[in-house]
């Protein structure tokens, strides 16, 4: 485990990392882009319609100036010009140029010398005031090689362009302004969430695993990920408990074996009887069989638990296992005036491990037999049931109170008033628990008053 | 006792001490290698009685060791060591060309006698129709045993201890040995089972002739006089 690293790393996010913060200003800038793009073709759009509308007043007036005729002299053209200004002096701005560029007549003095469409900036100076007029023009190139020029106010342009400068720059300001702030909003908010989670992750890391994220309630994405986090403590919590306890309980149960080992040993130390030191050590090394039978037992436990042996189920003749285990405890179960009755049914098959199946009957029958007194009964049924098969073993010795089946399932876990002077070490039950569950089964103890009955539920596969 | 000459393969050094002075004293000779390869040479290059591999050996795992023995068909007896959860171990075992296993820690006597079982088991023919320790004799074409001429009722089960303490007769069988072998247990199903078959084994043993059948105090069952 690499738990040297750096934990301060696991105070959250630095504002402009967030991804709350990183996704309001992408947007923003998405919007803006968006904004200026809608602003450009209204811009266009709204230019184009005015420009072409000038453009066409142009063509007209020039058309009325020219007035068809091709091979129109000066003179005619400046009557024309003069018709045509009467009748709006300064909306239209026109001039005839000589082929040398002289102005010949007009109203303005440098018109651009140019054929075709042309801007031109016209200054105008009246006493009080000056101002700049954007014209719209067209030079027509005439038979003499002079050139008639004919242009309309067009300011309209340039205040439209400022003004949409204007809009541009407002919108981009507005924009920025409520992305930025959003983004620093919605990046506060996430990493506030991702605090409050690393809080938590380092609790837990700490060994502290009782707190949990907390939640809003608002059911979103971090929501989500807290209530997966809780789940993972919660069941952290609950395997590390047990591996305490289950530690706990090892250290225990191994503390007297163990001490009684090391006394007994102490004691053949200073035996002097050499058949006496034998039978110490000899007691001893029995002694150490039976731990090293817990450390087997523990470990078969875990083993069952982490599910591996499933892999590898076969057929299992539950009858035929049933039969051979009666052989092989009849024998000691009927001694001392005590019975056995047994009722099984043929040919109940499973999928399942033979082994293991063998093991978790042959730990109830054990008990059956340890704890059945004198002229008692033991008694195996096996059937088929709705589920799939049931076994139910049963004796008459001095039970269990239902209070306390808990504690006799548990590991280690041994009932006092009845087991002190019988030997065990408490693993039994939960072994045959472990191996009814890889079953896909259940296993329930039933208070008989007087006796147990044990009662197994092994599903159809 | 007969000496036999044994090839530990072992990389636990602590294992191979133990194994080397328990075997020694009872007057075998052992050649401890430490590592796969070569012992995996050493078994096939010479002649032993008995080959005893660890499952976790540096460089080449006991298992592919004894399967390649096998494969070159070098059937010398195997007992193979494994560690303490190795629940399956014993069918992957046999299944990959060994005859016995032990599982670490084990105790001496055991040892003594898997180590005995398996030579001796090598060297009794397995087909032969009968066996016959003194005055007990077993049929195995009619499955059945008599004593001094008497048949004796036996269930299947003790007909299957009786033909597996024949083979090993004068030697010591162990609880462990009856169960891994007849019953086929890989958990301790209790003292008292094993010992309630044997006595009325005995019973029927003894009911019609002298003590053959001999309870050897902290080690196991012996089926027989001592063989010296
Ligand atoms: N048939 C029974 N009658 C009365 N009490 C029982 C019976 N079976 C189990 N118990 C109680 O439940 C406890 C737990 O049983 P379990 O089989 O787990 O352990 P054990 O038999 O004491 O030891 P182990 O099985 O590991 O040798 C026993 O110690 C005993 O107090
Ligand atoms: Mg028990």
């Amino acid at each position: 485990m690499s738990s040297e690293r750096p934990v301060t790393a696991l105070a959250g996010p630095r504002l402009r990392h967030t991804s709350g913060f990183r996704l309001a200003v992408s947007s923003t800038v998405l919007a803006v882009v968006a904004a200026g793009l809608v602003l450009y073709l209204i811009y266009y759009g709204t230019v184009g319609l005015i420009n072409r509308t000038i453009e066409q007043q142009i063509i007209e007036e020039t058309g009325e100036i020219v007035d068809g005729q091709s091979q129109a002299t000066p003179a005619s053209l400046v009557a024309n010009m003069r018709e045509e200004s009467a009748e709006a002096p300064h909306a239209t701005i026109m001039a005839l140029v000589e082929p040398d560029g002289r102005v010949i007549a007009g109203n303005i003095s440098h018109p651009p010398l140019v054929a075709g469409w042309s801007w031109y900036k016209l200054r105008i100076s009246s006493e009080d005031r000056k101002k700049t007029e954007l014209i719209r023009g067209h030079g027509v190139r005439l038979a003499d090689g002079g050139l008639l020029y004919v242009g309309k106010d067009a300011t309209i342009f340039s205040i439209l362009r400022d003004r949409m400068d204007d809009v541009f720059g407002i919108s981009f300001l507005t924009l920025t302004m409520f992305g930025v702030g959003g983004g620093v909003l919605l990046g506060r908010g996430a990493a506030s969430r991702v605090k409050d989670i690393n809080r938590t992750l380092l609790q837990a890391m700490a060994g502290d695993f009782s707190h949990r994220v907390p939640r809003t309630g608002r059911d979103d994405e971090f929501d989500h990920l807290a209530k997966g986090i809780n789940v993972m403590l919660e069941r952290t919590e609950i395997l590390v408990e047990n591996i305490k306890q289950t530690g706990n309980e090892i250290a225990h149960d191994l503390r007297s074996p163990m001490a009684r080992l090391r006394s007994g040993l102490e004691l053949a130390l200073i035996e002097p009887d050499r058949e006496q030191l034998i039978e110490a050590v000899a007691l001893s090394i029995v002694q150490t069989d039976q731990i090293l039978e817990i450390f087997s037992s523990l470990l078969r436990l875990a083993q069952i638990e982490s599910g591996a042996r499933r892999s590898s189920f076969t057929r299992v003749d539950l009858s035929g296992l049933l039969e051979n285990l009666i052989e092989t405890y009849h024998l000691s179960i009927e001694t001392r005036g005590r019975t056995l009755l047994t009722a099984i049914t043929p040919d109940l098959m499973l999928q399942g491990d033979s082994a293991l199946l063998t093991q978790m009957l042959a730990n109830i029958l054990q008990n059956a037999e340890k704890f059945t007194p004198d002229g008692g009964r033991i008694s195996i049924f096996a059937m088929r049931c709705e589920a799939g098969l049931e076994i139910q073993m049963e004796d008459t010795g001095p039970g269990i109170p239902d209070s306390l089946h808990a504690t006799a399932l548990r590991r280690f876990g041994r009932i006092i008033d009845t087991a002190r002077t019988t030997p065990g070490a408490g693993l039994g039950l939960p072994l045959a628990v472990a191996i009814a569950e890889l079953h896909g089964g259940k296993l329930q103890l039933e208070d008989t008053a007087p006796g147990l009955r044990v009662r197994i539920l092994l599903p159809h596969t | 006792m007969s000496s036999y000459k044994i090839l530990l393969i072992e990389d636990d050094l602590k294992a191979v001490n133990l194994i080397t002075t328990a075997l020694s004293l009872d007057g075998h000779r052992v050649t401890p290698i430490t590592d796969g390869h070569a012992g995996l040479l050493q078994a096939s290059m010479q002649l032993w009685d008995l080959l005893i591999v660890d499952r976790m050996l540096p460089r080449i795992e006991g298992l592919a060791l004894v399967k390649t023995l096998r494969e070159v068909s070098v059937n010398t007896p195997v007992l193979f060591l494994t560690a303490l959860d190795g629940i399956e171990d014993r069918v992957e075992g046999l299944r990959a060309g060994g005859d016995d296993y032990l599982v670490k820690p084990f105790s001496v006597v055991e040892l003594l006698a898997r180590v005995e079982a398996l030579v001796r088991r090598c060297h009794v023919q397995k087909e032969v129709q009968y066996l016959q320790v003194e005055d007990l004799l077993l049929d195995r074409m009619t499955r059945s045993v008599t004593r001094a001429g008497q048949l004796l009722a036996l269930t299947p089960r003790e007909y299957q201890i009786l033909d597996y303490m024949m083979r090993l007769a004068g030697q010591i069988v162990t609880a462990r040995m009856l169960l891994d072998n007849i019953w086929n247990f890989s958990f301790d199903p209790g003292t008292t089972v094993i010992e309630s078959h044997i006595s009325r084994l005995r019973a029927k043993i003894n009911n019609t002739g002298g003590e053959l059948l001999y309870t050897v105090r902290g080690k196991g069952y012996r089926l027989g006089a001592r063989v010296v």
